[in-house]
């Protein structure tokens, strides 16, 4: 009898070692019709995408014509010497964007991403743009920084970017911005 | 139908053999972040936040525009990657495929490395080593030993360990993925029996340091390859040392007590096996090993020459057992139900981001804790992501079905406002002055170009100059009709000396006021110019305005019915893959429950059996 449960107790051990690595590449079971599921979904994302193209597209069209239009991005260089909290924007002194940064957000920002904070429309002419960055500088004290710069909206769509810069020479943030011919 | 002991732990053994270790990774983009294109830089800041969607929308609509042009083929492999990334598999392939050809050998290695990846998860073993092998040697360090990982895996499977192992020779030392590879080597030689190198090569993985959680993880799998292979050649001692190895609070942690129990089982330990056994006892219940030490608890007892405290230990397991069933049973209903679909769901459907949250552990449900072991596996990883694109597929339908009758509103009004404001335009006198305004511009530069020319400087006078040049002028008529009368000589100097003065301070200031003039004449061309060019785009425009709205029109039309089609494929799809993950919740629940039911029926028998040998011996 003993032996016998030995013997019970030692085969369920093969259940238990599916536990070892979880890394088994089961699949199994229903392979065919989870395949012709997975190329459906393929199918319809592959259209989705396109339609969202066209749609994006559209969108961006109607609500920002390529004369008005007017976009300012972010962009980070390293980021050790600042953490960024908020930019605020301002154009020709209305606030037109507040953004408040999620850790995904600026990590994407450290990795070399670039963020369109802002879009809209603007008419031709001299124009005010004012970056405030809040966040924490070296030592991680708070740090409050602005940028400015004025430039000349054409009939072309015009883009500016926000550089947060490590300068290691000063030990300090640098706030650049370009304007993009 | 039962085998002996040793048969039992080759098996193990087997099991082993048959899990390949590999690292989370994704596809290898861009050789570096370096964003000269704005677009390319939007799309990437998507992408480090897993919105593929959203980066490959990015992409798309800057191919279409042609704004990105300074990145080479960096937005091709990215655009690649984002594919393989979002599931879109062929995409992907047609895109590596095509850069394989690049001049650029830092392109074209990683658009080889890349497609070998995407065969290998293909299952297309002889096109990915074929791929990989193409690659030459610019890769980053941490993809080159990646790629040996891949192709040590490919041998694995090929039956050829011998060049996995030579691989493994040079892939670097301190690299995670050579401990990979020596895991997964390890395990393939122990299946072919040579025990001793097998084990040899998981003693390296068995003694990195635990930096991460990661490669404390793939320490602890060692050490319990070790100790289950060591059980199999019946050195128990040995097998113990590799069990104690694993760390008490880790993953594997349940199994390791479990191995050790039954290491000192095999010597006839049985007090000692009942330490590890009852530690076990107190741990999470839906644990296979805990569910087991419930009858190894029992059967230890047993051994010791302790029936009583074995009937009653047999009979916890029972009741736990029960219990478990009685769980399960709730689970499997309320999977039924939905509770799995429902807690799969991110609250904001809007936010891409959110829903990869949900991919490497399940968010918190009845069903959850059951699933644990299910969530690893790649057909359920897949389900569960293509289901999670399917409700980010159905919010962005979603939202242009609802965004799309504004487009047109906003059309009608424009055209409504161009066709009334048309006559306006056209009878506006101020915007049909401009041929006016240039024929003034042109009399006023040659009357410019005159006084320079003949040094007229009278005509330089200002306000106060003139009024005092007129006066002088009425002066000298009064003179010239009063001198025939009386001697106003005197009078007469007077006059000529002021208009000397006049004249003097005039032609003393004349070059500045030419130089005036001829500014004031420059801002107004640069005025009439700017007025030229407003006006004519605005006629540009305006004339341009019926084929532009026709043109949106076109790019409207037809819309509403396309997302009206794909919004019904996509509920189609939904609603299959939501039948597709519950019936693998389900199957996964029945496994547990066919275990449970097995493990029941053991403690019911061995409690009959207790009572019976108990009552033999009592009443004999």
């Amino acid at each position: 009898m003993k032996h016998l449960a030995t013997i019970l107790i030692l085969l369920s051990t093969l259940s238990l070692l599916g536990n070892i690595a979880n890394a088994n590449p089961a699949g199994g079971g229903n392979q065919a019709p989870e395949k012709s599921l997975n190329s459906r979904i393929q199918d319809l994302k592959k259209e989705v995408l396109q339609l969202n193209r066209d749609l994006f597209m559209l969108e961006e069209d109607l609500l920002f014509p390529a004369n008005t239009q007017f976009s300012v991005f972010v962009s980070m260089d390293a980021g050790n010497l600042f953490t960024l909290d908020s930019i605020q924007l301002r154009i020709d002194d209305k606030v037109v964007a507040n953004h408040l940064y999620t850790e995904r957000e600026l990590k994407a920002l450290q990795r070399g991403g670039v963020q369109r904070l802002h879009i809209g429309n603007l008419k031709s002419g001299e124009h005010e743009l004012v970056a405030l960055f809040i966040g924490r500088g070296p030592s991680n004290r708070d740090y409050r920084r602005g940028a400015t710069t004025t430039f000349n909206k054409s009939s072309e769509p015009q883009f500016i970017e926000l550089k947060i810069i490590d300068n290691t020479t000063k030990e300090q943030p640098d706030f650049a911005i370009k304007v993009w011919e | 139908m039962f085998k002996p002991i040793p048969e039992k732990i080759r098996s193990l053994s087997l099991i082993l053999a048959m899990v390949c270790c590999t690292p989370h990774t994704v596809a290898e983009t861009a050789p570096g972040a370096e964003v000269n294109d704005l677009a390319y830089g939007v799309s990437l800041y998507h992408f480090f936040q897993d919105k593929y969607f959203s980066a490959i929308t990015e992409l798309l609509v800057a191919n279409e525009r042609a704004s990105i042009k300074q990145q080479g083929s960096d937005p091709q492999l990215l655009l690649g990657g984002l594919y393989l990334s979002y599931g879109l598999d062929n995409q992907a392939s047609t895109i590596f495929g095509e850069l394989t050809d690049s001049i650029s050998p830092v392109i074209s290695d990683r658009a080889w490395f890349n497609l070998g990846k995407l065969q290998y998860k293909r299952d297309s073993i002889t096109q990915a080593e074929a791929a990989l092998n193409r690659v030459a040697d610019t890769l980053p360090a941490h993809r080159k030993s990646e790629r040996l990982h891949l192709l040590s895996n490919i041998y694995l499977q090929q039956k050829q360990p011998d060049k996995a192992g030579e691989l493994l020779a040079s892939t670097p030392d301190g690299s995670v993925w050579k401990s990979y590879a020596q895991f997964n080597l390890g395990i393939a030689l122990i299946k072919q029996g040579k025990q001793q190198e097998g084990i040899s090569l998981l003693s390296n993985v068995a003694e990195i340091s635990p930096g991460d959680h990661e490669t404390a993880a793939l320490r602890d799998k060692a050490n319990l390859a070790i100790g289950f292979s060591l059980m199999k050649t019946r050195t128990p001692e040995q097998a113990a040392t590799a069990f104690s190895k694993v760390r008490l609070d880790g993953p594997q942690s349940n199994s390791a007590l479990l191995g050790v129990g039954w290491a000192w089982n095999q010597q006839s330990l049985h007090e000692k096996a009942l330490v590890p056994w009852l530690e076990l006892k107190s741990r999470n219940p839906l644990d296979p090993a805990v569910q087991e030490s419930l009858l190894a608890i029992p059967y230890s007892f047993e051994n010791l020459n302790k029936p009583r405290l074995a009937l009653t230990h047999y009979d916890i397991a029972a009741s736990t057992y029960e219990r478990q069933l009685r769980k399960l049973e709730q689970t499997t209903a309320a999977i039924k139900k939905g509770e799995l679909l429902k807690a799969l769901k991110p609250g904001n459907l809007g936010d891409e981001s959110s829903f990869s949250l949900f991919r490497s552990q399940l968010p918190p449900s009845i069903s959850a804790p059951y699933l644990q072991t299910m969530i690893a596996s790649h057909s359920f990883q897949e389900a569960i992501k293509n289901y999670q694109d399917l409700l980010y597929l159905e919010y962005v339908l979603e939202r242009w079905n609802s965004s799309l009758p504004t487009f047109t509103l906003m059309l009608n009004e424009r055209r409504d406002l161009y066709q009334t404001k048309s006559p306006e335009l056209v009878q506006n006198d101020r915007l049909n002055k401009i041929d006016q305004l240039t024929q003034q511009r042109n009399m006023l530069a040659t009357e410019i170009e005159r006084i320079i020319r003949t040094d007229d400087i009278l005509t330089l006078a200002n306000e106060d100059e003139s009024e005092q040049l007129q006066l002088l002028g009425d002066v000298k008529t009064r003179l010239n009709t009063l001198s025939s009368h009386e001697n106003l000589s005197e009078q007469q100097d007077k006059h000529i000396l002021l208009q000397g003065i006049l004249y003097w301070k005039i032609s003393d200031d004349a070059v500045p006021r030419q130089w005036q003039l001829k500014k004031a004449l420059k801002e107004l061309d640069n005025a009439l110019t700017d007025t030229k060019n407003t006006d004519s785009s605005l006629r540009k425009t305006w004339k341009a305005a019926p084929d532009s709205f026709k043109g949106y029109a076109d790019r409207i039309n037809g819309k509403d019915k396309l997302i009206v089609k794909l919004q019904k494929k996509n509920k189609q799809l939904k609603h299959a893959q939501e039948q597709r993950i519950n019936l693998l919740a389900i199957n996964a629940i029945s496994h547990h429950k066919q275990r449970l039911e097995k493990y029941l029926a053991r403690a019911r028998f061995s409690l009959a059996r207790l009572f019976d040998s108990l009552e033999r011996t009592e009443n004999p």
